[in-house]
């Protein structure tokens, strides 16, 4: 498999990533939030895999159904990995933006850390899209948790995950390679959410769960009820 | 000891005019595309609710997908794509249709659209409101930040080269032309609709009727000099807030602190379609 390092434009369930400075750190701020948010991006699940995203691109297949095989897997997910980098940039950029006093911008990091604890977690955004009914959405249906690879294997559940409140509008989508007798492509309505995952950022005996030898973060989705729907999205932690 | 001749220049230039030449005829050919009619006047306003199955088109190249319609009044245009790139280029120096009755290629007149996502909108990581940032937010901020999201530039520019005339026009179809812009799920979707006659209070109008061919250039990217310099001052921070002017006074969206990287001017794309306007009766 080809390593898309640095082709932040190129949708990809692969991504390096680094380094990875400990919470609340400050890095460089010479990429812009735009560039690191794309850099720190997974895109995996349906149809993602070697294709681009977007409405041409994304490959909302109606092959196969729920627990079917890796064809039938419903959603589209972006995931993105939100190290200290990133939400630094993004502390700065939504400061600026809305030209916040000191004050404004002391407040804004205080509610960030208050709602989503970056110092105790790791954080996910994530973004899950389906073409398929909406009940594929319900987190309820699905085995979420990270797996660190340093000198062995370790999986972590989320401590909390936060939903966004705010839900995107469905939107139609052309389903390639679909057509309606006489209509051309099929279009499909899309469902979509937005939502936080917070990992332990230690686990129970107190060491770091992304440590210093961790090599690659993985971020899966399982289906409770059938584990061989699976699909998964892959940092790997440059040094 | 190897003998080595020398090409004529003549030959050698017709080696590679000739190819080039065959290149630059295959990028700017016209396609042809089938005007729908419509029973009722499409509602202007970006969305897809007005297009049903089939009666769009997607062409390969340069990837985009096209939508013609026409009543007795109105021909309405659809333009989608899902290139971010292209969508920052239109918000900056426009999308341009040269409208052509003859049926040729002519860049005489035309529109031009200004509308789409706001550089704001651009920025917004992946599309939608990302990483919780928003969230964090106090209820004014957010409210502010709405508010910046509202304020686009949409406005038209009717451009008569003949007459070396422009003309700025609000998008709202108050004075004829109209044009509309939405942007979901990382999908960007321009919608116009243009008079067939000429007339109204702007006087504008194809000169065009149900039956006729008519050929449509659809030119966007490639920022001109001016433009860049135009979207320089509104990312840097030319207005006190931050926030500076669209192109042509438009309150457009901003980048902060004049940072300037990342800005990708996208390449320039022409695609030429050439239509018969429907009539009630389908021909």
């Amino acid at each position: 498999m080809l390593f898309l390092a640095g082709c932040a434009s190129v949708p990809s369930y692969q991504k390096y990533v680094g380094p990875v400075s400990a919470s609340g750190g400050t890095g460089p701020n010479r990429e812009t939030f735009q560039t690191l948010w794309e850099d720190r991006t997974v895109y995996f699940g349906r149809g993602t895999s070697g294709r681009g995203s977007g409405i041409f691109g994304t490959g909302f297949s109606a092959l196969g159904g729920p627990g079917a095989s890796a064809a039938g897997f419903p959603l589209d997910i972006a995931a993105t990995f939100m190290d200290s980098l990133l939400l630094e940039a993004g502390f700065k950029h939504y400061s600026s933006l809305l030209e916040m006093s000191p004050q404004e911008q002391a407040d804004f990091r205080e509610a960030y850390q208050r709602r989503y604890d970056p110092a105790h977690h790791i954080l996910i955004w994530c973004r899950l899209r389906t073409t398929w009914a909406e009940l594929h959405l319900n987190l309820d249906r699905w085995n979420i948790f990270i797996e660190v690879q340093d000198d062995e294997l370790n999986q972590y559940e989320p401590v909390e995950i936060l939903e966004e409140q705010q839900i995107a509008r469905p939107a139609m989508m052309e389903v390639p390679f679909e057509f309606e007798p006489g209509q051309g492509p099929a279009r499909r309505q899309v469902h979509q959410k937005s939502m936080m995952l917070c990992f332990p950022r230690r686990d129970l005996l107190n060491n770091p769960v992304l440590s210093s030898k961790a090599k690659t973060l993985k971020l899966v989705f399982q289906e409770n009820t059938d584990q061989k729907t699976k699909a998964e999205g892959t940092w790997v932690l440059r040094k | 000891m190897a003998h080595l001749t020398s090409r004529p220049a003549s030959i050698t230039l017709l080696f590679w005019c000739i190819p080039i030449g065959l290149l630059l005829m295959a990028g700017c050919k016209t396609q042809e595309l089938q005007t729908r009619w419509s029973a009722e006047p499409v509602k202007v306003d970006g969305e897809m609710t007005d297009w049903p199955s089939g009666s769009t088109v997607y062409f390969e190249d340069p990837g985009v997908q096209l939508g013609l319609r026409n009543d007795d009044q109105n021909l309405y245009l659809l333009v989608r794509f899902d290139n971010r790139s292209w969508a920052r280029a239109i918000r900056m120096g426009g999308l341009t249709v040269w409208l052509d009755s003859s049926g040729k290629k002519k860049k005489d007149f035309g529109i031009r659209y200004f509308g789409g996502p706001s550089a704001f909108d651009m920025q917004k990581p992946g599309g939608s409101q990302g990483g919780g940032f928003r969230e964090s937010l106090s209820p004014e901020q957010q409210q502010r930040l709405e508010e910046m999201e509202k304020a686009r530039a949409d406005q038209i520019l009717v451009i008569d080269k003949k007459a070396d005339n422009e003309i700025g026009l609000p998008a709202d179809g108050s004075a004829g032309p109209a044009a509309s812009s939405a942007s979901s799920q990382d999908a960007y979707t321009y919608e116009l609709s243009l008079p067939l006659r000429k007339g109204g209070t702007s006087g504008f109008g194809i000169g065009a009727e149900p039956g006729k061919i008519i050929s449509l250039g659809f030119e966007w990217g490639g920022v001109s000099r001016e433009d860049r310099q135009k979207m320089m001052e509104s990312m840097g921070g030319g207005s006190p807030r931050g926030m500076g002017g669209g192109p042509h006074g438009g309150p457009g969206g901003g980048m902060p602190g004049g940072r300037r990287s990342g800005i990708k001017s996208a390449e320039k794309q022409e695609l030429w379609v050439k239509t018969r306007l429907a009539s009630p009766d389908g021909g």
